[in-house]
C-alpha cells in the first residue's frame, strides 16, 4: 500500500499548505496606520517637489528678466508731436564700437511727456521714465562735454515740464541716473544716431521688438535701469539650538514612562544653509525667498526603551522610548533585560519586555525651509546694514532616531507624531561689505523660533529656538 | 465582474472598507504562509504586516492575469525571503547529508497535528526552513530557489536534504513513532 504512505515532504505539504490561523487584531491596526503614513509621505514628497519647482521657477524668472527686459522705449514716428520739442541732431562717429548691433544702427531716442495728448496713452510709466532718462542724458553737461550734440537738424529729443520734474527727482534721489547718462554718453561718443525729421506720433514697443521697427526708426539698446534689482545669495550658518529646559506648558513637557528628567535632554548644534533669491523693491527694501536645508538634533540620556502593548499603536517589532520631543518608535533589539509593561498611565506592569534604562537616544529632524524674508537696508553703500524679518514654512523631510548604549548603536527608528509642516519666524541684523558692484559678503546674526509645536501630540509643546550666524555671499544682477 | 475583482479595484484606489474586507478574507491564510517562513509569531506578524502593505500599495500591478490568492502568497513568500536575506548571511554549504527517506502511514499522519508541524518547521535553521518551504510546499524547483535566494542549486539541494533529515528525526521523536510504523528507504 505504497500509495497511502507519505514521505516527509508530503506530510508537511498536506498538513501545512493550506494552514490558516487568525492573526492578532493589532496587525490590521498597524497596517492601517502604515498606509496612512504612506499617504502623508507622498504628500511630503509633493510639497518637496513643489518647493523645488518654485525655486527653479524663481531662478528661471530671474534669468528671463535679465535677458528680456520688458521696458518699453518710446519711438518716434512721423506725424507725431504737436508740442514744441528740443531737436538735436547727432552725427555718427567714425570710431568703431565693441557692440556691432548698436554700431550698425542709427539711433533715435525720443520722449514725450505730454500728459494731455492722446498719443500719451500708449506709454507706460516705465517707458516714460526710460525715455526721460535718455533725454536727460541728452540735455545734461555729460552729453555736452562729450561733444555729442553737434546738430539739431534731424535728431529730436522732446522734454516737457513733467519730465523735467521727474528728472529732477531722479537726479536728486538716484545714483543710477549718473551711471546711466555716463553710459549713454559713452555709447553716443562711439555711434551717433541719425534722427527722424518732423516727428508726429510715437508709439511704445517692447525693446525686444526694436529691430523689427528698424524700417521706421532704429533703436539703441539702452538699459532700462542700472539698479541691480535681483540678487542670488548662498547662505550658510551654524545653528545654536536651544529649548526651554524647565518644561511646562510653554516649553517642553516630557511624556511617557521613564525616570529621566527633562534636563537629560540637550540640543545639539547643527548647520543650515541654502539658496535665496532677492528682489529689491524701492531703494531700501529687499524681499527674499528660496530653499534652505535645516535640521534639529537632540540627545536624551537615561532613556527607557520597551515594547508596548498593541493599543499604543506601536508597530510590531518596535518598541518605544520617550523623550521631551514625544515618544519614539524604535526597532526591537530582541535583547530584553527584564520584563515590564506599560499601562495607559505609563506606569509599568508585567508582560512587556523592557530593554534598557540607560540608553542614549539621538533624534534628528530634517527640514526643507521655504523662507519669506524682508530686509530693510539702513545703510546700503560699500558697507551694508539691514534689518531682516520674516516667516518660513518648514517641511519635515527627515525623521531619524538612533538609540545607543555605551557608544554603540542598538536600534533605530523615528520620533512619533511629528508634524509634516511647521511654521517659524525669524529676525536678524544683516551686516555686509560690497566686494564689488555685484558681490556682497554678509554676516547676519539671526534668531529663529518655531511658531507651532513640532509635535502634533497634545502633551508635547516643542517650539525650539535657533540662533545662527548666517554667512552669505550675494550676487546682484539686473 | 466578480465580488473579488470589484474589491480588488476598490482596494487599488485606496478604499479603506474594501481593504478591510480583503484583509478579513485572506489574512488567516496569509498568516499561515508567514508562520511557515518565520521562527516565531512575532516575525510572522511582522512579515504579514509588511506583506499586506505591499499587496495594497502594489495592487495596480496585479492585472487579473492569474489567481489573486496565488499572487498574494508570492508576495508573502518574497517578503519573508527578503527579511531572511536581510538578517542572515548565506554561507554556501554543499556537502550532502545522507537522507534516508521515511514513509509515514495514514495512521501516523492522523496523530500529527498541523500546529505541531508548524512548531517543528519554525525551529529549523532559517535557511533550511526557507528552502524546505519553497521546494516541498510551494513546489519551486532547485533552479528557481537558487535564483530567488541567490544561492547555487547545489546549496539549495544540500539545504533541502539537511532540512528533511532534521524534520524527519523530529517528527519521529516528537510523536514517539516506532520504527515499524515507518518504512525507511535510502535515497
Amino acid at each position: 500500500m505504497l500509495a497511502e504512505k507519505r514521505n516527509i515532504d508530503q506530510v508537511f505539504r498536506e498538513k501545512l499548505a493550506d494552514y490558516e490561523q487568525t492573526p492578532p487584531a493589532f496587525v490590521w491596526t498597524n497596517i492601517k496606520g502604515k498606509l496612512s503614513t504612506r499617504k502623508k509621505e507622498r504628500r511630503i514628497a509633493f510639497f518637496k517637489t513643489v518647493g523645488i519647482a518654485a525655486a527653479i521657477a524663481v531662478a528661471f524668472l530671474a534669468g528671463w528678466l535679465t535677458t528680456n527686459p520688458t521696458e518699453n522705449i518710446a519711438v518716434l514716428q512721423k506725424n507725431a508731436v504737436e508740442k514744441p520739442a528740443i531737436n538735436q541732431n547727432i552725427e555718427p562717429s567714425t570710431e568703431k564700437r565693441a557692440d556691432p548691433a548698436i554700431h550698425k544702427e542709427n539711433t533715435t531716442i525720443a520722449t514725450n511727456a505730454n500728459t494731455t495728448g492722446t498719443a500719451q496713452k500708449g506709454i507706460n510709466k516705465k517707458s516714460l521714465q526710460f525715455s526721460s532718462l535718455a533725454s536727460f542724458a541728452a540735455n545734461t553737461s555729460f552729453v555736452d562735454n562729450a561733444n555729442l550734440l553737434k546738430s539739431q537738424k534731424s535728431g529730436e529729443l522732446v522734454l516737457f515740464k513733467s519730465e523735467k520734474d521727474l528728472l529732477d527727482h531722479l537726479q536728486k534721489n538716484f545714483k543710477m541716473v549718473k551711471k546711466l547718462t555716463d553710459w549713454i554718453a559713452a555709447v553716443r561718443k562711439d555711434s551717433v544716431p541719425s534722427a527722424v525729421k518732423n516727428p508726429k506720433t510715437f508709439t511704445t514697443v517692447p525693446f525686444k521688438q526694436m529691430t523689427d521697427i528698424g524700417s521706421v526708426t532704429k533703436g539703441v539698446n539702452v538699459p532700462a535701469s542700472k539698479t541691480d534689482r535681483w540678487s542670488l545669495k548662498a547662505e550658510f550658518s551654524p545653528a545654536f539650538n536651544s529649548q526651554n529646559p524647565n518644561g511646562g506648558k510653554d516649553g517642553l513637557l516630557y511624556v511617557g514612562p521613564g525616570n529621566y528628567k527633562p534636563q537629560d535632554t540637550r540640543t545639539e548644534n547643527t548647520v543650515y544653509g541654502g539658496m535665496i533669491a532677492g528682489y529689491k523693491v524701492g531703494k531700501r527694501f529687499i524681499i527674499r525667498s528660496g530653499v534652505v536645508y535645516n535640521n534639529l538634533r537632540q540627545t536624551t540620556r537615561n532613556v527607557n526603551f520597551m515594547s508596548m502593548n498593541p493599543q499604543y499603536n506601536v508597530p510590531v517589532g518596535t518598541a518605544l522610548a520617550s523623550t521631551p520631543v514625544g515618544n519614539v518608535s524604535l526597532n526591537n533589539t530582541g535583547n530584553s533585560n527584564s520584563s515590564a509593561a506599560v499601562n495607559s498611565d505609563y506606569s509599568l506592569s508585567n508582560g512587556t519586555k523592557y530593554y534598557s534604562a540607560s540608553s542614549e537616544l539621538k533624534q534628528n529632524l530634517e527640514f526643507i525651509e521655504i523662507p519669506f524674508l524682508a530686509t530693510y537696508r539702513l545703510v546700503d553703500k560699500k558697507v551694508v546694514i539691514g534689518l531682516t524679518g520674516g516667516v518660513s514654512t518648514n517641511i519635515l523631510v527627515g525623521n531619524r532616531a538612533i538609540l545607543s548604549e555605551n557608544g554603540g548603536k542598538i536600534s533605530g527608528g523615528e520620533t512619533n507624531n511629528m508634524r509634516n509642516v511647521v511654521y517659524s519666524g525669524a529676525v536678524g541684523l544683516e551686516m555686509g561689505y560690497a566686494i564689488n558692484n555685484r558681490i556682497t559678503l554678509t554676516v547676519e546674526p539671526r534668531v529663529k523660533r518655531f511658531i507651532n509645536s513640532l509635535s502634533s501630540s497634545k502633551s508635547v509643546n516643542y517650539k525650539p529656538y535657533q540662533v545662527g550666524i548666517v554667512t552669505g555671499l550675494s550676487y546682484s544682477f539686473n | 465582474m466578480t465580488n473579488l475583482e470589484e474589491t480588488i479595484q476598490k482596494c487599488a484606489s485606496g478604499d479603506r472598507k474594501a481593504q478591510t474586507a480583503l484583509y478579513n478574507e485572506f489574512s488567516s491564510k496569509m498568516y499561515g504562509v508567514c508562520l511557515r517562513y518565520s521562527k516565531d509569531t512575532t516575525e510572522a506578524e511582522d512579515n504579514l504586516q509588511e506583506g499586506f502593505i505591499r499587496v495594497f500599495t502594489k495592487m495596480d500591478q496585479f492585472g487579473f492575469k492569474g489567481s489573486f490568492e496565488g499572487w498574494m502568497r508570492r508576495i508573502m513568500v518574497n517578503t519573508s525571503l527578503e527579511k531572511f536575506r536581510k538578517n542572515n548571511h548565506l554561507y554556501p554549504v554543499e556537502d550532502m547529508m545522507i537522507y534516508e527517506s521515511v514513509q509515514f502511514t495514514e495512521e501516523t499522519l492522523s496523530i500529527i497535528s498541523a500546529d505541531d508541524l508548524m512548531k517543528i518547521i519554525q525551529e529549523l535553521p532559517p535557511r533550511y526552513r526557507m528552502v524546505f518551504n519553497l521546494y516541498a510546499i510551494e513546489g519551486y524547483s532547485h533552479q528557481e530557489i537558487a535564483k530567488m535566494m541567490k544561492i547555487t542549486e547545489g546549496t539549495s539541494k544540500s539545504n533541502l536534504s539537511r532540512a528533511r533529515v532534521i524534520l524527519q528525526k523530529k517528527v519521529i521523536n516528537d510523536f514517539g513513532l516506532e520504527k515499524n510504523t515507518v518504512t525507511t528507504t535510502l535515497c
